[in-house]
C-alpha cells in the first residue's frame, strides 16, 4: 500500500462525551440515559432530520458521528465508501424484535424489525448524504484497524471511491463506543494502523 | 369520537416516535402521508399493527389502507365503523 492517504476528520462518541477532531463537543449529564444523550447530541448537531428519532441506537450513533464529520467535509452526493464494524452486530434490535414476537405483545413491530441488520446503519447514512457508493459492515471481536486500514486503502487505490468513511459503532442501552473517521488524500494525520488505533484510544 | 381522535393522536405520536410533533400540530384533517406528516412505508405497517393490537381491526387489504390512513379523521371513522362491538 502506498501511504498517501490521510485521516481527514474523525468523531468519537463514548458514554461520557462526544469528541470531534480533538474538540469535546458535549459531555453527558450523569443523570441522562445513553439514549437521551444521543438526543442531546442530535439537537447539538442541528440536523433537522426527524427520521433520526425512528432509528435504533446503532443507526443513531453512526448517523450522529457522520453528521459532525460531514460538517467539516461534505459527503453530500460524493463517492464516499462506507466501511463500518462492531462486535454485537444489530443485537440490541434483534433482542427487541425477539421480545416483541415471543413476549406479551406477541407481534413484531415493523419499526423495530427494519433495524435487525447492522448494515441498515450504512443505509441511513447513505440516504442522509445521498451516497450510491460501496459499503460494508464487518463484525469483529474488537476494534480492528489492522483490517479496516488496508481494506479502506485498497478501495481507494482501486478507484472504487474518492473517500472512505470507516470505523467502529458499538451501541446499546449500556454502552456507546463509536469511532468514525474519514480517509482521503488531504488531512493532517497519516492513515496508518497505529494512528487510527491511537485516535480510537485517545480519551 | 373526539376522544377517539385525541387517543389516536397520542398513540400515533408515541408509536411512530414523532418527537418533534405535538398533539396540537396534528389536526384532524392533516394528511398523514406525503406533504402532511410525511410518514413512510414502515409507519404504514406500524399503523396496521396499531389498528390490530389497539382496536382489534385487521386490515386485510393493503389498498384499503390508502384511504383509511389519509388523516386522523378517516382513521377514526374507520375504527368507529369496524371495531368489534
Amino acid at each position: 500500500m502506498n501511504n498517501q492517504y490521510n485521516i481527514n476528520s474523525y468523531c468519537r462518541i463514548t458514554n461520557q462525551k462526544i469528541i470531534s477532531d480533538g474538540e469535546i463537543l458535549l459531555e453527558r449529564n450523569p443523570d441522562e440515559s445513553l439514549s437521551d444523550f444521543l438526543k442531546t447530541i442530535y439537537r447539538k448537531s442541528e440536523a433537522n432530520y426527524p427520521k433520526f428519532f425512528k432509528m435504533d441506537l446503532l443507526s443513531k450513533s453512526a448517523f450522529l458521528a457522520t453528521e459532525f464529520i460531514s460538517k467539516k467535509e461534505s459527503l453530500w452526493e460524493t463517492n464516499t465508501a462506507l466501511l463500518l464494524s462492531n462486535r454485537s452486530s444489530s443485537m440490541a434490535s434483534d433482542e427487541k424484535h425477539a421480545q416483541a414476537i415471543y413476549g406479551a405483545e406477541g407481534a413484531a413491530s415493523p419499526a423495530v424489525f427494519v433495524y435487525t441488520l447492522p448494515n441498515v446503519a450504512l443505509g441511513e447514512i447513505s440516504i442522509r448524504h445521498q451516497l450510491f457508493s460501496e459499503n460494508l459492515f464487518l463484525i469483529f471481536d474488537k476494534f480492528s484497524p489492522e483490517t479496516l486500514v488496508p481494506y479502506a486503502e485498497q478501495t481507494l487505490e482501486e478507484n472504487k471511491a474518492e473517500k472512505v468513511l470507516a470505523g467502529w459503532v458499538e451501541a446499546d442501552e449500556n454502552q456507546l463506543d463509536v469511532f468514525i473517521y474519514l480517509i482521503k488524500n488531504e488531512g493532517d494525520t497519516k492513515h496508518t494502523i497505529e494512528n487510527v488505533q491511537n485516535l480510537y484510544l485517545k480519551k | 369520537m373526539s376522544d377517539l381522535k385525541q387517543e389516536l393522536k397520542e398513540k400515533i405520536i408515541a408509536q411512530l416516535n414523532l418527537e418533534d410533533i405535538t398533539i396540537e400540530d396534528l389536526q384532524d384533517d392533516t394528511p398523514l402521508f406525503g406533504d402532511g406528516l410525511g410518514l413512510d412505508s414502515i409507519d404504514a405497517l406500524e399503523l396496521i399493527v396499531l389498528l390490530d393490537k389497539q382496536y382489534g381491526i385487521k386490515l386485510a387489504d393493503p389498498k384499503e389502507g390508502r384511504k383509511v390512513f389519509e388523516t386522523i379523521q378517516t382513521m377514526a371513522d374507520y375504527i368507529e365503523a369496524n371495531r368489534p362491538k
